[in-house]
Formats: structure tokens, C-alpha cells, sequence
């Protein structure tokens, strides 16, 4: 539970997650825990990218504060998200540290897919160096978690946490897999976040 | 071991294996199954850990060896690791005319594959065999499956017709199985030869009910019979019989299916049916003993052309660096090799004598035919974006299938195939939810388009992406046909020598490793053009978009090499293309790359996991390896059994007839045993 | 002394732990104001004399305070529904330890006698779950029908097999089960799923599956217990909902923390649970793992709660052999569906010389008398927690070669936490044989109904919802197994390693239907 007075790095990395991801931090990181996948995610980030890691939490909690006066994602508005992830990710045109934006994506597919990509190539204080774009799966918790299986209002293909038959009805809507109220989509894509042309520096 | 004398020897415990051993076992006879790979049967913890944990769900990816070394590793098979672009040789195809070219680099590949199209099925060495990773489609085949020479002057016929297996499908449906409505299914499909008796035969289980996916495809197409090219063949989704529990009830205690979309590489709650099912009857028998880790190098014959014994090793540690613990042989009175269709002709070309005798071809070879006749089902994947959500990526991997299109007059120009819906989205095709999902995230940064749905690279994050995503994935669909290949001499499997100046290459157990020479008849690639054009009707009649990619080349790192799994389109077959009426040109309706007219380039293939043919059974010793019982025609004490006996391979996935002739092999082999 | 005056004695009450004080005070006002008497002014028979009756004693779940803590008393009253300390809501560790006192006191209550006594045979008792039906009872060949549960009645039990000339008496357990879920044709000798359990003498242990009235008459009622019932059931729309234990809201002042477990939702009055409320106990299926006591060999049955039993064996021919046998209790699972937990409370329990934990210190026991599952030093036995090797021919026992037998160890290790619950509860219970009981863990559910809001109503058997994106509703812990009942199935592999709510998410009825789930239980495929 969170003191009012105290924000802890797992507070912003779940408030980060909530907004990259377009879940709500309930769902990421419910009251009841038993899997806790968001300390399974968090230390793995932070052991392959070290203070960059910190760093983007402190991007994440410099930008919110300044563009929403809090770091509760669900008390923001549309706006306030979009201009605070376009800040994070570097996609505002201001500049951003192209590590730490790369991080985020990271961040942002690690939820979705229970995989890390890394984001750069990094060693850590073991000496171990893990390579730019190498991809490992977390964890089986991780990958049956994840949230591009929720986006698609279905369970991770090895996982099925539904009963007989469920295949011939529809599904429970998508507001009920994600904790968030959903705006329709268009077919390409949102032509309101970020620009495709932004490049800060490719960290890849 | 080599005191011990059982009444029968099997090689290999896959669903062949396992089904003769336990029949003979329940009467009193003593059987070894000996299995080359390990024996973790009994539960499914270790496997399935390996499959969350990989980062590549490929069909393989549970099971060992997980990282391919095949030179040195005791138990090296195909996968679909092997032909990833990374491993295509730079300078294929132009390398295949040297005596050390192949199309994969031989140190990543174990099939050792001169084309000049790859062979694109795999298999599993474990106990249990393929069916751990099969999907589970359990279909018969059709009445002029059996004749296609007699009836559509091409192919060859089987030496039986229809009714002599309509008993053992019965009986294979038991004991797999399998959930299906025979009145459903006759109904739908009596018209192209499906066939059952008697008259009243029902199914162990209620049908599968159909998915989403499958309801909003048929509610356009069933009915339908006006389809352009395919006038007067009917068109309709009918569900597919599976073996996978749909209820409670009956023999089986394994759990009814609860949709986990994964029966390919491995069903989580054992649903599916595999055959360590039927090895722990056969164990439980109390007749049947598995030795495990033992690979059988060379089948002995003695003087009076009679097999005497299976040699065999048995190996312990690591995959990649095995120890051999020890070599002996195994006798008995009958002996049966179930070591699917590329280890068995493997083993039996590897028995071959260094001399000019009889046996100078390999064992039970005096046709020439062992290895021959190589078969698969060619897939052509075409995928697609539905309209409206379909929510697939939900239920078993598929539900349904368009069968009314496998038999026609068309058989004798062209191949027939079936359409398998898939109910799993663009994972098969592109990968997904990987690929998109990156493409959205990633935006320009590292991924580009793999999906084909990010043309701008736009970058996501959110609500947007949250959102984009539900629309892409919600829509995605695809179909795969089956495409029927033809029986050819010249696709075959061989071993690795020396010769030609050719470098020898073996397992990490010493074993010569299989050559693979195989291509695609012009009668099997001119059913890929009717697919495409079957396909382009769908997606109009769907209001629906085409996204297929016949991939002609892959660049990573500013290298392009071809995809070998690519054939171009014959110029004589333009006109089926240009022929069609306009509509069906429209770009989003047609595969990519195609033309200004929709003419595609040319066709890309995917392996369907059947691997068929190679020691055939025929009416005459003269060009068959097998009679119509299974029996060698050189050696009558050996049976060979499993796929490799089809000397066609029709347009039904294969497991259910694997498991029919085996318990009709069974049944010949007690009648010698007495 | 009398039992009230012990109870007073042992029992601390506080004000502060809200509604179980009420009922506790009930419960005293109700037992000690007229011991002697029923109800109804009739006189009771004279009860034999308890052994740790009342006894009690306070656990503390609520770690940042001192008030607020829950108790666990040995009495006979089945909890309804578990109690959470104050200001625990969203804790697991806290709601956790709440489910653990729940399990404790439905296992002592279970375990008391119909009679309401407790360890009054010689420190042992027959219990109340083996009043109960067992699945033998309920699923009859043919389909047939069993007799109706009158209520407080005698349950009905079926005529034990043929092959049995022995008279089945009261209590007396009719097992026939070698492994958790055998097959309809169990007859024929058919396989098993992971493998039976085979202690260290060689004995095969034996399981079985009782449920209670409100399970039961459901059951009945319902046609449930064949194949046709099923069938019409499912064709008539139904989908098998178990009724849910709640007790009727009272009105106490509710914690000032929000505590997501205590519904106020509604519940039927009608029906008294005891210590004075109202509501409906819900279903409970119980299932039981017994060992062979073999006192030759060294078997010592004053550790044991222990049973006469009829011991059904198929031998390879088909026919059946029917034994009277001593038998001890090694596992209990206890299953309870409640109103907030519609995936039900898994609570599992052992005998605490079962096997030793991965990891543990064995010390310096060894042979086949330290645990009833494991031999420590052991030179050739089975390979840890792998099934033994095939045949199983239950016909041919005791197994004599080490190499046939199981090789047992627990993979998941007790939460340190319960461990202390266990010994402190293991206190209170040192005059009876169910000291040398442990819990091992209790699965619920932790986000039950999800954006599901349908409120309990008679309808739905006065349960909530299951999340409809997520039916395990996400359980913790993630992981439990009972060494005696998941033997060769312990371990953290998603959908392969033993998960009490996920794989019971799979079952099923025999129906042909596209909704055949069947709440949870797999004693719905048994029926012929």
C-alpha cells in the first residue's frame, strides 16, 4: 500500500507501466499479489540497464509532476498522458535521453509480451554483456501475463484460464481485460501521438 | 539385453509404436519398443517450462535437443529452427551442384537438404513420438484417395480400397479419441467419398463446438457453389474431427479441452490425445518393456533373408555431448519399425551390406524404393484481416476446415487440397503477437513493419497502442491449404557418404545423417494457384483483406539470399491470373508481391508437419517396399509401419490412418505369432 | 470440569474482532446455558467424554497491530464463511493467514464426531466428513438414483461391492481408489493418470471423495449422478452452480478498512449454522488419502487417525478382492465454495511424517519406519517424486523392492508463517490423534469476480461471479500441492505443476454441451 507521503521507485515504475502500457495500475499491480509479476519485471529491468533504469524513472516522475502535478496515472487526463509518454519516449521533439527512451519501449514490451528486448548493449556488474536487441523470455509467469494477450480479450496460447466451449461466444469486453475505458481505434493507428519521423538518436 | 528374446521388437515409440506393442501386449506376447530419445512421459512439467521459456514457439520448442547441433548431438531431428533465414547458406542455391552444398548450413540443419526445394516437415524424438506436437486433426481419407490412378490417371493406387480400412478408423477413433458428429460429417462430405460404416457409426465424443473465427467465414461461403474456377464444387466449413477430449465421459480420465491454443507445440492439460497415452497402457500391460535412450543403427538379416536382431545403442548425458553407455541387440520372433518417415528408410539404408549381395541397397530395399517418394503437404499460409472482430488467438488452433474441395474431376490436372482455418490468428503467419506488437511499440526504432500493418512505423503507447492492437488481433485470421504432392522417385532421403567427394556427416553418435533431395511436381504447384484463387474469393466475399507474403527473398544485414521455401510462377500459368475478372485483381484481395494484374510472382511454403511415403506399400514387391498387411516383401518376418507407408498422401492430415494400419498391422503380426 | 468451564477459561473475548465474537459469544451462551438439554427441552443422550474440547488459541494475522488477531477452537460448528482480522484488507500475507485460520477450523470441526464429541475414542473419533456420502455412494452403476439426504438425517450410503462379505458398519470407509482420478472402468485395470502412491512398506494408499448435504442434495436434486441427468440438465440449459456458504449480515459496525472479503450481500435465512447465525454452509467436498497400517512392519497407529476398511482391489483377471484393513489418514483436502469465492477454498492437510521438505535437513532417522513416504538413505528406491515404473498391479502388495515404491519429498516448502500457525494450533490439540496433523497451505481466490458485479442471489446459489476474463480468479498461492494426493505433480510449471483452482477449472460434466463446466469438481465424470 502506498503512503500518501512516500513514492517509492516501485510506485513509478507501476504508474510508468500503467501509462506506456494503456492498463490500469490496478490490473498491473493489484492489492492482492500473488504472482507479483510487476517485481519479477521491475528487477529484471533495472539488472539489465542499471541507472539508465533509474533514470527513466526519474524522466517518468520529473515529466508527471510537471505536466499533472502527480504521478497517479488514473487521475490524469488524456492529454496529460499522451504528453507525458511523448516526453518519455522522446517522441515531443524535445531532447531525451535515447537510452532511456529506449528503455521504455522495453518496459512497455516486457508487459505486453513477458519478454525483454534489450534496449542497448549493456554489462552489468558481473560482467555479464547483454547485447542490443537480444531477446530472452523473463519468465513463464511473465509470458503467460502478458498484456498483448489481454489486448486481444483472449489468454497466453499455453494458458487458458477459460472453460470448454468459451471459443464458440464472444469475449468479455476489452475494458474488462484492461481496467481502462478504450477509445475506438482507427485502422492506422493514432495519428495523435508522437510522430513517426522523431528519431532522437537511434539507441538501437 | 541380447539373452532376453521377446516375441516383437519395435523400433520407435510413437503412436505406431506404442498402438502394435500395447495390442500385442493385452494378448500375452512380449514386446520391446526400443526409443531413441528420452522418456519424460510421464508428466509434462519439463516440457512445457521449456516452451514458456523459449523465445520461439516453433512446433520444437518444448522438446530436445532445444538448441540444434546436430553433428554432435545423439538425438538431432528436423525442426523449423533449422531452415530460419539466418541458416540458409549465402550462396544457395548456386552451392547445390558441389558435393558439400546444401541449402542449410549443415552444422544448424540436420537434415542435409540438396533441394532444390527444401523438405519442410519436422518430427520429434521422445518417447511418445510426433504426437506430441501434432495438432490433432483426426480425418479419414476419401474414396478416390485410394485410386487416384484408376480413377484420375495420376498418383498410384493404394493395394486396398476405402472399405478395407473403414473398420480400423472406427477402432483408431476409439482409441484416440476423437470428438466428432459422424451424421455432421456425412452430411457435409458424403458427396466427396467420406465414408463410414456401419450406417450408425457415431463418434467417442461430442464435436468441437466452432469458434468465432469459424462462424463468420461460413456465414459468407457455405452454400456457396459458384466460386470462380471451382464451378459446381460445393463450398462449406465443416467442423473437424479432433483427437481432443470434448467431454468427460468414456475411457479416458485426461481433462476435456479447454481452449488453450496451443496444441501445436504442446497441449498443456494433455486434451490432446499423444501416444504416451497408449504407451502407459501398453506398459501397464505388464508385457511391454521400453528401453529409452537406445538408437537402433543396423537391422540384421540372416541367411535365410529373415531379420535376426536390431543393434542398437543406448547413449546417457547431455543431447549435445552424448556418452554411448553401451551397444546390443535385440531379438525376437517379429520385428516392427515405427521410426517415423525419415529414421526408418535412415536405418534401413544404414543396414545396408558393403558387398553385392542382396542387401547392398539396405535392408528390405530390393525395390529401390526405401527413402523414395518423399512426401509432404506443401502449405500455402494465406492470411488476412477480417472486417469485424473474429477474436481469434481463442479456442484449439483449429475448429473447422473447407473438405468439400479434396476430390473432383480437377484431381487428374491439378492437386486437390483441404483448408484448415486457423483459429490463432497471424502467429503461424508473421509470429504474432510478437511481431505487431513490436512493429507498434517499436515504431521506427529496430522493428520495421514485419506486420505489414505499421506502413508508417507509427509508435505507440497507451490507450492508442492498447487499442490498435485489440483491432489487429481481433481481426486476424488464416487459412492453410493442404496442398496433395505427388509421389516422385527423385524426393528422397539418403545417407550422408562420402561419395562424390562429399563430406561424411554424422550424428553426435557416429550415425551417417539423411540426405534430402526433394522438390514440387508442377501438379502439386498448379494447386497452389487455385488455392491463391480460392483465397482471393474468401476475402471478397468476406469483405476482408488479403496479407499474404510469398516472400521470394530475405535481407538481414544488407544480405539477400532467396528463400528456398519459394517457388516462381510458371509463365504458361499467368493466364489463370489474367483470366479472372477484375475484382479478383484488386490488390487487397490478391498476395504480395503480385503484378498490376494481381499476377503473383510466385508462391511461398510452409511444411505441415506430414512426413510420408518413403518405404510405400504397393501390389507388387517390384515398386513397393511393403504389402498391403505392412510386411517387407523382402524379409517376412519385418513390418514397417507409420507414414512411410502411404504411397500417396491424399489431402488429410495423416495420424488417424497412421494409427488404422497400425492396428491392422497388429492384427497380422498375431495371426503370425499365433 | 465441566467442558464450559474449560472453554471460558481458554477463550479471550474481544470486543473488537466484531462478528466472531458474536457468534463465539452465541456459541457459549447456547452450550453452556443448558448442556444437558437440546433445543427443544428434550434431554441429550450423555456424550463420551472429549478430549481438548474448546480448547482455543489466538492467532495474530494482522501484523502492524495487536488487536484484531483471530482464533482458532476446537468446536464442531463448520465455519460458513472465513473471518479476516481488522485492517487487512488488501494484505496478502494478513488474508492469507485469515484462509489458514478458516482451514484450521473447518478441518477441527470436520474432524469431531456426528455426535459432537472430539477425540473421545482414545483420544480418536470417527469424523463427521466420514458420515458424509462418498462418491460410490452417489454415482451408482447404472446411473440409478441415490436415496434422498433427509435433513439431519442419516446420509445415505450405498451396499459396499459384492465381493465384500463383510457387514459395512457405520464410519467403516469402502475404498476403492488407487489413484486420484481413476477411470469409470477402473474394473479393467485400466492406467492411471501420474501414478499411484505406494509407501514405504509397499502398501498402496487409497483415496476418496466425500461432499455434504448442501453438495449433495444439489447433486440429487438436479439429476446429476448419471449420465442421462446430466444430459437432460445441460439440454434444459442448466450449467452446475454449487450452492455458496454466507451467513445473513449482521449488524455490527463494519472495520474501518476496506475489507474486501466481507461481502454484504444477501443470504437466506432460514437455516441455522450454529453459534446462533443464519445462512447456508455451502457446498464442501472433502477428499481423503489413506495408508495401509501395517503394524507388523512397524506402522504405529495411535499416530494416526485410523478407520476399519473394506479395501477393494481389481486383480488381473477383472475380478475384485475385498479386504478389512486398518488404514490411517495421511491427507485431507478440504474444498469449500463460498459467496466470495465462487472458485471455492482449497485447504489441504497431512499427516506431519509424510515426507520431508526439498531442501530440509533429514537427520538421522533412516529405513521405512521415519516417514510414510520417504526412505532416508535409501540405496536403490524410485527416483524423488517420479511415479514408480509400470505395471502398477495393485494385486501384487506389499511391493517389495524398494525401486517400486514412491520416493517422496515436498517440493513447495510450508510458508514459514504456517508453520507457526501449525505449532501453535498442534498446542491445543496434544490429547488427540489430530495433533499429528499440519496444514499445508489454503488456496483462494484473490480477485474472484473481477468487473463481474452480479451480486449473490438465490439464483445463483448465493455465490459472486467469476471474473469472466480470468476464471481462476487469480488464486494464491500460485502453487500447492498435497504430497500425498500431487505426489509426482509438485512444482511452479504453469498448468502442468499442481494448482488446486486452475486444473479444477478444467472439469467437466459427461454431457455433450458447449457449457459443460461443472463448477469445479470432477465428480461429475464419474457418473454412469
Amino acid at each position: 500500500m502506498r503512503d500518501a507521503n512516500t513514492t517509492t521507485p516501485m510506485d513509478l515504475f507501476i504508474q510508468l507501466s500503467a501509462l506506456v502500457t494503456g492498463f490500469s495500475a490496478t490490473k498491473l499491480a493489484p492489492g492482492l499479489d500473488p504472482v507479483n509479476l510487476k517485481k519479477a519485471l521491475f528487477d529484471f529491468a533495472q539488472s539489465r540497464t542499471g541507472a539508465v533504469f533509474d533514470a527513466l524513472l526519474v524522466a517518468f516522475q520529473q515529466s508527471a509532476e510537471a505536466e499533472a502535478g502527480t504521478i497517479d496515472v488514473s487521475s490524469m487526463s488524456a492529454e496529460q498522458r499522451q504528453a507525458i509518454g511523448n516526453r518519455v519516449l522522446g517522441l515531443d521533439g524535445a531532447s531525451q535521453d535515447a537510452q532511456v527512451a529506449a528503455t521504455a519501449q522495453s518496459v512497455n514490451k516486457a508487459w505486453y509480451l513477458g519478454s525483454w528486448y534489450q534496449p542497448f548493449d549493456y554489462t552489468d556488474g558481473a560482467g555479464t554483456t547483454y547485447e542490443a536487441g537480444s531477446q530472452v523470455v523473463i519468465s513463464s509467469q511473465a509470458y503467460i501475463g502478458g498484456l498483448a494477450w489481454k489486448a486481444m480479450q483472449s489468454h497466453a496460447m499455453g494458458n487458458s484460464t477459460f472453460t470448454f466451449g468459451y471459443w464458440a461466444s464472444e469475449p468479455p469486453s476489452l475494458e474488462a481485460f484492461t481496467g481502462n475505458p478504450q477509445p475506438t481505434a482507427t485502422t492506422q493507428g493514432s495519428t495523435t501521438q508522437g510522430s513517426t519521423t522523431q528519431n532522437q538518436g537511434s539507441a538501437s | 539385453m541380447s539373452d532376453t528374446t521377446y516375441d516383437v521388437v519395435i523400433v520407435g515409440a510413437g503412436i505406431a509404436g506404442t498402438l502394435i506393442a500395447r495390442e500385442l501386449g493385452q494378448q500375452g506376447k512380449r514386446v520391446l519398443i526400443l526409443e531413441a530419445g528420452i522418456d519424460a512421459s510421464r508428466g509434462r512439467e519439463r516440457y512445457l517450462e521449456t516452451f514458456y521459456k523459449n523465445t520461439v514457439k516453433t512446433p520444437e520448442s518444448p522438446y530436445p535437443p532445444v538448441v540444434e547441433k546436430p553433428s554432435a548431438q545423439a538425438t538431432p531431428r528436423a525442426t523449423i529452427a533449422d531452415t530460419f533465414a539466418s541458416n540458409i547458406e549465402p550462396d544457395f542455391p548456386g552451392n547445390l551442384s558441389e558435393p558439400d552444398g546444401y541449402i542449410y548450413d549443415p552444422e544448424k540443419s540436420y537434415l542435409l537438404q540438396k533441394g532444390p526445394l527444401p523438405f519442410a516437415s519436422t518430427y520429434e524424438r521422445v518417447a511418445g513420438g510426433t504426437t506430441w506436437h501434432w495438432l490433432g486433426t483426426s480425418l479419414r481419407f476419401l474414396e478416390h484417395d485410394f485410386t487416384m490412378r484408376s480413377t484420375y490417371c495420376v498418383e498410384k493406387d493404394w493395394p486396398m480400397g476405402i472399405d478395407a480400412l473403414l473398420p480400423y478408423y472406427n477402432r483408431a477413433e476409439a482409441e484416440i479419441g476423437v470428438a466428432a458428429s459422424a451424421q455432421v460429417q456425412e452430411e457435409e462430405l458424403g458427396s466427396v467419398g467420406l465414408r463410414y460404416a456401419p450406417p450408425d457409426y457415431q463418434y467417442p465424443m461430442q464435436q468441437i463446438p466452432l469458434s468465432q473465427v469459424d462462424t463468420a467465414l461460413g456465414d459468407k461461403v457455405n452454400g456457396i457453389d459458384d466460386f470462380v474456377d471451382f464451378e459446381g464444387l460445393g463450398v462449406q466449413v465443416t467442423p473437424t474431427p479432433a483427437g481432443r477430449n470434448s467431454q468427460s465421459i468414456g475411457a479416458s480420465s485426461r481433462r476435456t479441452c479447454a481452449g488453450n491454443t496451443n496444441c501445436i507445440p504442446i497441449c498443456p492439460i494433455q486434451a490432446k490425445y499423444d501416444a504416451t497415452v497408449t504407451l502407459s497402457q501398453a506398459l501397464q500391460t505388464g508385457h511391454v518393456t521400453l528401453i529409452s535412450q537406445a538408437v537402433a543403427k543396423r537391422v540384421c538379416v540372416d541367411e535365410n533373408g529373415r531379420i535376426s536382431g536390431i543393434e542398437y545403442l543406448t547413449w546417457d548425458g547431455p543431447q549435445d555431448a552424448p556418452t554411448i553407455t553401451g551397444t546390443a541387440t535385440a531379438v525376437g520372433k517379429v520385428y516392427v519399425i515405427a521410426a517415423h518417415a525419415i529414421e526408418t528408410p535412415r536405418l534401413l539404408l544404414m543396414s545396408r551390406t558393403h558387398d553385392q549381395g542382396a542387401l547392398a541397397n539396405g535392408v528390405a530395399n530390393s525395390s529401390d524404393q526405401v527413402g523414395r517418394n518423399l512426401m509432404d503437404h506443401p502449405l500455402y499460409l494465406s492470411w488476412g484481416l477480417m472486417p469485424e472482430p473474429v477474436w481469434g488467438f481463442r479456442g484449439p488452433l483449429t475448429t473447422s476446415g473447407i473438405e468439400t474441395l479434396r476430390d473432383g474431376a480437377f484431381r487428374s490436372q491439378r492437386a486437390a487440397w483441404r483448408v484448415e482455418v486457423g483459429n490463432e490468428g497471424w502467429n503461424f503467419s508473421i509470429g504474432d503477437p510478437w511481431t505487431t506488437t513490436n512493429d507498434f511499440i517499436g515504431g521506427p526504432h529496430g522493428a520495421s513493419n514485419n506486420s505489414q500493418l505499421n506502413p508508417e512505423n507509427v509508435q505507440l503507447f497507451g490507450d492508442a497502442l492498447v487499442a490498435r492492437l485489440n483491432h489487429a488481433f481481433t481481426r486476424q485470421w488464416r487459412m492453410g491449404f493442404l496442398v496433395e504432392q505427388t509421389p516422385e522417385p527423385g524426393n528422397r532421403v539418403c545417407l550422408s557418404s562420402t561419395r562424390g567427394g562429399a563430406t561424411l556427416r554424422t550424428d553426435g553418435l557416429g550415425l551417417p545423417r539423411p540426405v534430402i533431395h526433394y522438390d514440387l511436381s508442377d501438379y502439386t504447384k498448379l494447386g497452389f494457384v487455385f488455392a491463391e484463387i480460392f483465397a482471393r474469393q474468401v476475402y471478397q466475399k468476406l469483405g476482408g483483406r488479403n496479407y499474404t507474403l510469398n516472400t521470394p527473398s530475405f535481407t538481414t544485414d544488407s544480405v539477400t539470399v532467396q528463400n528456398p521455401k519459394w517457388f516462381a510462377l510458371e509463365d504458361a500459368w499467368r493466364h489463370y491470373f489474367t483470366e479472372l475478372p477484375a475484382a479478383l485483381k484488386d490488390p487487397r484481395l490478391t498476395c504480395q508481391p503480385a503484378d498490376a494484374e494481381g499476377v503473383p510472382e510466385g508462391f511461398q511454403y510452409f511444411g505441415s508437419g506430414h512426413i510420408v511415403g518413403t518405404y510405400a506399400m504397393g501390389a507388387s514387391a517390384a515398386d513397393s517396399v511393403v504389402d498391403r498387411d505392412q510386411r517387407s516383401w523382402d524379409h517376412a518376418n519385418l513390418f514397417l509401419v507409420g507414414s512411410g507407408v502411404f504411397p500417396t498422401i491424399t489431402t488429410a492430415n495423416p495420424t488417424l490412418t497412421i494409427a488404422a494400419l497400425a492396428l491392422q498391422a497388429a492384427e497380422t503380426i498375431m495371426q503370425d505369432l499365433g | 470440569m465441566t467442558r464450559c468451564s474449560r472453554m471460558t477459561r481458554s477463550f479471550r473475548l474481544n470486543p473488537g474482532l466484531g462478528r466472531l465474537a458474536a457468534p463465539a459469544a452465541a456459541f457459549l451462551l447456547m452450550a453452556c446455558g443448558n448442556p444437558a438439554h437440546n433445543a427443544d427441552g428434550a434431554p441429550k443422550p450423555a456424550l463420551p467424554a472429549s478430549v481438548d474440547e474448546g480448547n482455543s488459541v489466538e492467532i495474530a494475522c494482522n501484523p502492524s497491530s495487536d488487536v484484531g488477531g483471530l482464533s482458532v477452537i476446537v468446536q464442531p460448528v463448520i465455519p460458513a464463511v472465513p473471518v479476516f482480522a481488522q485492517g487487512t484488507g488488501g494484505h496478502l500475507a494478513a488474508a492469507q493467514c485469515g484462509f489458514d485460520v478458516f482451514s484450521w477450523n473447518s478441518f477441527l470441526a470436520l474432524s469431531h464426531a456426528p455426535d459432537g464429541s472430539f477425540g473421545a475414542k482414545h483420544g480418536d473419533n470417527p469424523t463427521v466428513w466420514e458420515s458424509w456420502p462418498e462418491a460410490g455412494d452417489i454415482f451408482l452403476p447404472g446411473g440409478a438414483a441415490p436415496a434422498n439426504w433427509p435433513v439431519a438425517g442419516t446420509p445415505p450410503t450405498a451396499a459396499p461391492p459384492a465381493a465384500c462379505t463383510t457387514a459395512r458398519e457405520p464410519s467403516m470407509r469402502v475404498l476403492r481408489q488407487i489413484a486420484k482420478r481413476p477411470d469409470v472402468l477402473e474394473e479393467a485395470g485400466e492406467p492411471f493418470d501420474s501414478g499411484p502412491l505406494i509407501d514405504t512398506h509397499g502398501n498402496y494408499a487409497r483415496f476418496e471423495i466425500t461432499v455434504n448435504q448442501d453438495m449433495y442434495q444439489y447433486l440429487v436434486t438436479n439429476h446429476l449422478y448419471s449420465q442421462a441427468g446430466q444430459q437432460a440438465f445441460s439440454d434444459a440449459g442448466g450449467i452446475a452452480s454449487f450452492p455458496c456458504g454466507c451467513v445473513v449480515a449482521k449488524s455490527v459496525s463494519p472495520p474501518p478498512d476496506q475489507d474486501t472479503f466481507q461481502l454484504v450481500h444477501d443470504c437466506p435465512t432460514g437455516t441455522e449454522l450454529g453459534r446462533g447465525e443464519q445462512g447456508q454452509i455451502g457446498a464442501i467436498m472433502v477428499k481423503a488419502s489413506w495408508k495401509i497400517l501395517d503394524t507388523a512392519a512397524g506402522d504405529d497407529p495411535a499416530s494416526f487417525h485410523t478407520e476399519q476398511a473394506l479395501v477393494i482391489t481389481t486383480q488381473p483377471d477383472g475380478t475384485e478382492t475385498c479386504d478389512k484393513q486398518l488404514v490411517g489418514l495421511v491427507g485431507l483436502h478440504i474444498a469449500h465454495k463460498t459467496q466470495a469465492a465462487p472458485q471455492w477454498i482449497w485447504s489441504t492437510f497431512e499427516h506431519r511424517a509424510n515426507a520431508p521438505e526439498r531442501g530440509e535437513a533429514i537427520g538421522d532417522c533412516r529405513g521405512e519406519n521415519c516417514y510414510n513416504f520417504f526412505i532416508p538413505g535409501c540405496e536403490d528406491c524410485n527416483a524423488v517424486n517420479i511415479a514408480p515404473p509400470q505395471p502398477w498391479n495393485p494385486a501384487d502388495q506389499p511391493v517389495m523392492a524398494d525401486a517400486g515404491k514412491s520416493q517422496v519429498m515436498r517440493a513447495i516448502p510450508l510458508m514459514d508463517a504456517t508453520k507457526r500457525l501449525n505449532a501453535a494450533v498442534q498446542g491445543i490439540l496434544g490429547g488427540t490423534v489430530w495433533v499429528n496433523y499440519q496444514l499445508v497451505s489454503t488456496q483462494w481466490p484473490t480477485d474472484a469476480s473481477g468487473s463481474d458485479t452480479t451480486a449473490p442471489s438465490a439464483e445463483n446459489g448465493w455465490c459472486a461471479a467469476l471474473d469472466p476474463t480470468d476464471k481462476s480468479g487469480l488464486p494464491a498461492p500460485t502453487f500447492l500441492a498435497n504430497t500425498t494426493l500431487e505426489t509426482y505433480i509438485q512444482g511452479t510449471v504453469p498448468q502442468a505443476s499442481s494448482t488446486c483452482i486452475n486444473c479444477h477449472l478444467n472439469a467437466t460434466m459427461t454431457a455433450a454441451a458447449t457449457e459443460n463446466f461443472s463448477d469445479f469438481t470432477y465428480l461429475l465424470e464419474r457418473a454412469q
